[in-house]
């Protein structure tokens, strides 16, 4: 019983190890029937990835839940809200995260609470526990007073600076000796092992390797778009590619990709590629909602028409569904349309939560957007508009070379930059 | 529950099933945590239902209680109770359109959950059974009736299939479900024949059938498990003088009873402390406890008495739309009967809603205000009725209290007495009925006056009548023999009833000057 922490750079299996131990703690005692694992984390994705690894760990089909830390600490708050009222707090609204994680915190400290949570779920795993906030780390820290919990993370992947120094890490200073782990176990390419190392460390990154490379692509946009189709064109053994860049100001990607995007190019004419940007979530619902332009204060009957029209998009079929369901159950004639977009925001949350993007073979994001996800091959542009400071510079490019499982190609704006942090000490 | 902690009822609580409370038993309180020792341990599941007018259907769940506050069927965000924790806590429901008949058979869903889960079904009979209703002798078919057609039949199939296929008729489907579904109970008295369930009259059928479910539930308790009965209107069918004696042993045979019911004589067998009062307040239901807890050693004997020796008249009182509180307790005989002699009136043609509206409490040692102040807890229409005299005032004045409750006080009129009332009625056919009544009571009293005297005298020396119950059924009995009489009688009824539901009336006058907090004060103006 109590904390078992592991910690270590990018691929080195932490969430190997989580398995590995968990598979180790069910052998020793398997789990009652009504009980389950609870695994949790920060992002979506990452959440997904946690569900798949779960289901390969022998016997725990159908026993654990993999869930995001906010909307567990959400369904604790709403199943405990009683008792929160009880005690005199206020319950938080449905998008005050912080709120809700602080008050499932305190609800946690309370014995009942404790033991309720401890009889459903004896074991809580939790994988990249280093983008947890403080309020986030509060709710492992007190669910981890009674049970068991296996944590992973590492410091140096977490991009939100705000965040730093790291909650969790503070807390565990004094719960448990964290396991270093080595190695890495996404990529056996020795070139992208060393060139993430060199960027983690603070040294120099050597630029001109087989299956690494960074070089200066300056002046028109065509140099870059023709690095970048070219970089497509000429990957080994195919396999899908993302586009990464830790800032989408000044349009260094943007530009690159639209022109990939329009035709072949350059003395070998490679492309044209379709390369799609990954919205995120903001982006998402408004591009939907404009889409669908329904109007406040619109009678229901308008409202389940524009969406009935929109029904092969299946958030849209979904929130229909959801709208007739309303007016059947409380009589509702006119629409609020903040009513029906916080709807469309929870629907889209849902779908994410189960079921995820469509991978396409060629997609940009930014460095943010592909924490904790892998690519086979990776190409970073490094715009002039990066200003953090050198060490976060340097843990933007280590998360983007470390998404890389077998090439990373790294095309920075000015010649000049390559003698400045992250590329040099 | 209460033995365990709660982390022992791993079916009953946890992430995919309830929170756990406790309930209070000293004041009916749910708490989210246990701070004394006597709450017990408790799960909240509720049940709800809505018709959906668009699909026709009803929709119905039962899940399990976070806080009352959202409309599960609009945000669908909650726990659904597995219908084996039902089964496993022994939950059975007797609604009150109950054909016995059809319950106490195999086809009634309810009657095979009970033997089932009392794991008693009689298979071995059963299957012995159908063997002997397959094989009958002598054979339907073979009857020398009926052998002429079936041989007819046999022939005509034999030549359009190539192949002899012979009809054989039997009394019932003989596959085991089909013997199942044809028992149905019989009655025997005596040595005469068994007679068909349905052929008998209900109060027998239903009394042996609810001690079939009550025995196999028995068995559940025997074998350490819960058994919990619920039952709409256990009055139907019963005589009355049976249904205090089903009631004890529903009480004993079940782990709890939960019983609704229109009948004061089962709301009265029952401590007043577990008697709900539901009322129906357009719509949305009102529910409160009879007394919120059993009454403390200190409550005064008049309050004692109310839910005690006098339960039944409480009880039904309480479950009219309105109360009225009298002085005492002659007041509540003298109502009764006025109200019997307005309802005896066969060519009434006035109204007089009274018996519908109003229920009487028989209140004791003139304690008017601890009887309101206690039944305004579960009720939320409580009226004084007082005097026309000093006390009356005085008593009226007790009311206007803090914490008291009741909605209205109604007065006679100045320094009338209840018996004032019977006598103003008496002048409505004065001669004829004081006639009557010179001839009928024990001693003549000759006038009017003079009878009115002796109500209000206890002094038996001295023809005091006050409280001599032979009396007070002469009297009545000679003003429902009055046609001007009882027609009086029903018109001041029901200026009573209009004036404690609030409805202007004539006869009744809104006394002025009264201050901000004190509640409206009626006297009662007589007509000529």
């Amino acid at each position: 019983m109590g904390v078992i922490a592991f910690e270590g750079p990018a691929g080195c299996g932490k969430t190997y190890q989580l398995m590995q131990e968990l598979a180790a703690a069910l052998g020793a005692k398997p789990l009652e029937p009504h009980q389950r694992v609870l695994a949790l984390t920060f992002m979506h994705g990452s959440r997904r990835r946690l569900d798949t690894r779960l289901r390969g760990v022998p016997g725990l089909a159908g026993r654990f839940e993999a869930a995001t830390l906010d909307s567990f600490a959400w369904r604790l708050i709403q199943r405990w809200r009683q008792l929160a009222q009880h005690l005199g707090h206020a319950l938080p609204v449905e998008n005050d995260f912080a709120g809700t994680c602080a008050l499932a915190a305190v609800l946690l400290e309370r014995p009942v609470v404790q033991a309720w949570v401890d009889m459903s779920f004896p074991i809580v795993v939790v994988d990249e526990a280093q983008d947890l906030s403080r309020e986030r780390s509060s709710v492992i820290a007190a669910r981890a007073r009674s049970g068991t919990t296996f944590l992973a993370f590492d410091e140096f992947q977490c991009l939100d600076a705000a965040l730093l120094p790291i909650a969790i890490e503070t807390w565990l200073r004094d719960h448990c000796e964290p396991t270093p782990l080595a190695g890495c176990r996404r990529t056996d390419n020795g070139e992208l092992i060393q060139a993430a190392r060199a960027v983690r460390d603070g040294r120099a990154v050597a630029t001109g390797g087989d299956t690494f490379k960074v070089f200066a692509t300056p002046g028109h946009v065509n140099f870059a778009a023709t690095c970048l189709a070219n970089a497509i064109a000429w990957r080994r053994r195919g396999g899908n590619v993302a586009v990464l860049t830790p800032s989408r100001t000044g349009g260094f990607a943007e530009n690159a990709i639209t022109r990939v995007g329009q035709g072949a190019i350059g003395r070998h004419q490679t492309g044209p590629y379709n390369i799609q940007w990954e919205g995120n979530d903001k982006q998402e619902l408004s591009e939907l909602w404009t889409q669908l332009g329904i109007v406040d204060g619109c009678s229901v009957v308008e409202a389940i028409q524009t969406l009935s029209a929109h029904r092969n998009i299946p958030a849209v079929n979904t929130l229909r569904g959801w709208l007739i369901r309303r007016r059947s159950t409380t009589g509702l004639e006119n629409v609020k349309s903040a009513d029906l977009l916080r709807q469309l925001d929870r629907t889209l949350a849902q779908r994410r939560h189960f079921g995820g993007r469509a991978e396409a073979q060629f997609t940009a994001m930014t460095i943010q957007q592909a924490k904790n996800r892998e690519f086979d091959h990776v190409i970073v542009f490094w715009p002039y508009t990066v200003r953090d400071n050198p060490v976060q510079k340097r843990r933007l490019l280590y998360n983007a070379i470390t998404r890389a499982k077998r090439s990373c190609t790294v095309l920075v704006q000015s010649a000049d930059m390559l003698q400045a942090p992250p590329f040099v000490p | 529950m209460s033995r365990k902690i709660f982390t022992q009822h791993t079916e009953w609580f946890g992430d995919r099933r309830g929170i756990p409370l406790w309930f209070d038993p000293e004041n009916g309180a749910i708490l989210p945590e246990q701070n004394h020792a006597r709450q017990n341990l408790a799960c909240q599941i509720v049940f709800a239902a809505r018709f959906n007018a668009d699909t026709l259907e009803v929709e119905t769940v039962r899940y399990f209680n976070d806080g009352g506050d959202t409309d599960v069927f609009a945000e669908e965000n909650y726990v659904s109770v597995p219908p084996k924790l039902i089964r496993d806590i022994g939950f059975f429901l007797i609604p009150a359109n109950r054909s016995w008949d059809r319950m106490l058979s195999f086809s009634s869903e309810l009657f095979r959950r009970v033997i089932r889960t009392a794991d008693g079904l009689p298979a071995k009979t059963i299957l012995d059974e159908r063997e002997r209703l397959r094989r009958p002798r002598p054979t339907l078919e073979d009857d020398e009736r009926l052998k002429p057609v079936v041989d007819k039949v046999n022939a005509e199939m034999s030549r359009l299939l190539g192949k002899t296929t012979p009809l054989r008729l039997r009394v019932t489907a003989t596959d085991s479900a089909g013997v199942l579904e044809a028992i149905t109970p019989h009655f025997q008295t005596g040595d005469q024949t068994p007679i068909p369930a349905k052929r008998q009259g209900s109060g027998l059928v239903s009394l042996q059938s609810l001690f079939l479910l009550l025995h196999f539930g028995q068995r559940r308790i025997v074998d350490g498990e819960s058994f919990f009965m619920a039952l709409e209107e256990p009055e139907l069918h019963l005589p009355p003088a049976v249904q205090r004696s089903v009631l004890a042993r529903l009480q004993a045979l079940s782990t709890q009873t939960i019983v609704t019911t229109h009948s004061p004589l089962v709301a009265g067998y029952c401590d007043a402390a577990s008697l709900l009062i539901v009322r129906n307040n357009a719509g949305s239901l009102d529910v409160r406890q009879m007394v919120a807890k059993p009454l403390a050693q200190e409550a005064s004997n008049a309050v004692r008495r109310l839910f005690q020796i006098n339960r039944v008249e409480t009880a039904a009182a309480m479950m009219s739309e309105c109360v009225i509180v009298p002085e005492g307790r002659l007041d509540f005989d003298w109502l009764a009967l006025l109200l019997r002699v307005a309802e005896l009136d066969p060519e009434g043609t006035e109204p007089c809603l009274f018996g519908v509206r109003i229920g009487v409490v028989p209140t004791t040692d003139a304690k008017v205000k601890e009887t309101c102040e206690v039944l305004s807890k579960a009720h939320p229409m409580i009226c004084g009725l007082v005097d026309g005299d000093a006390e009356g005032t005085r008593y009226a004045d007790l009311l206007d209290g803090p914490g008291v409750g009741a909605t209205k006080v109604l007065r006679w009129s100045d320094g009338w007495t209840i018996e004032d009332l019977v006598g103003w009625i008496i002048r409505a056919d004065e001669v004829p009925v004081m006639t009557r009544l010179n001839t009928d009571l024990a001693e003549a009293p000759r006038d009017r006056e003079t009878l009115v005297r002796w109500l209000k005298s206890d002094d038996r020396a001295n023809h005091g009548l006050k409280g001599d119950g032979v009396a007070y059924e002469i009297i009545a009995n000679a003003l429902s023999e009055s046609a001007p009489c009882r027609s009086r009688t029903r018109a001041m009824l029901h200026a009573v009833s209009e004036a404690c539901m609030g409805v202007a009336t004539p006869d009744f006058t809104t006394q002025e000057g009264r201050r901000e907090g004190q509640i409206p004060r009626l006297i009662f103006t007589p007509w000529v």
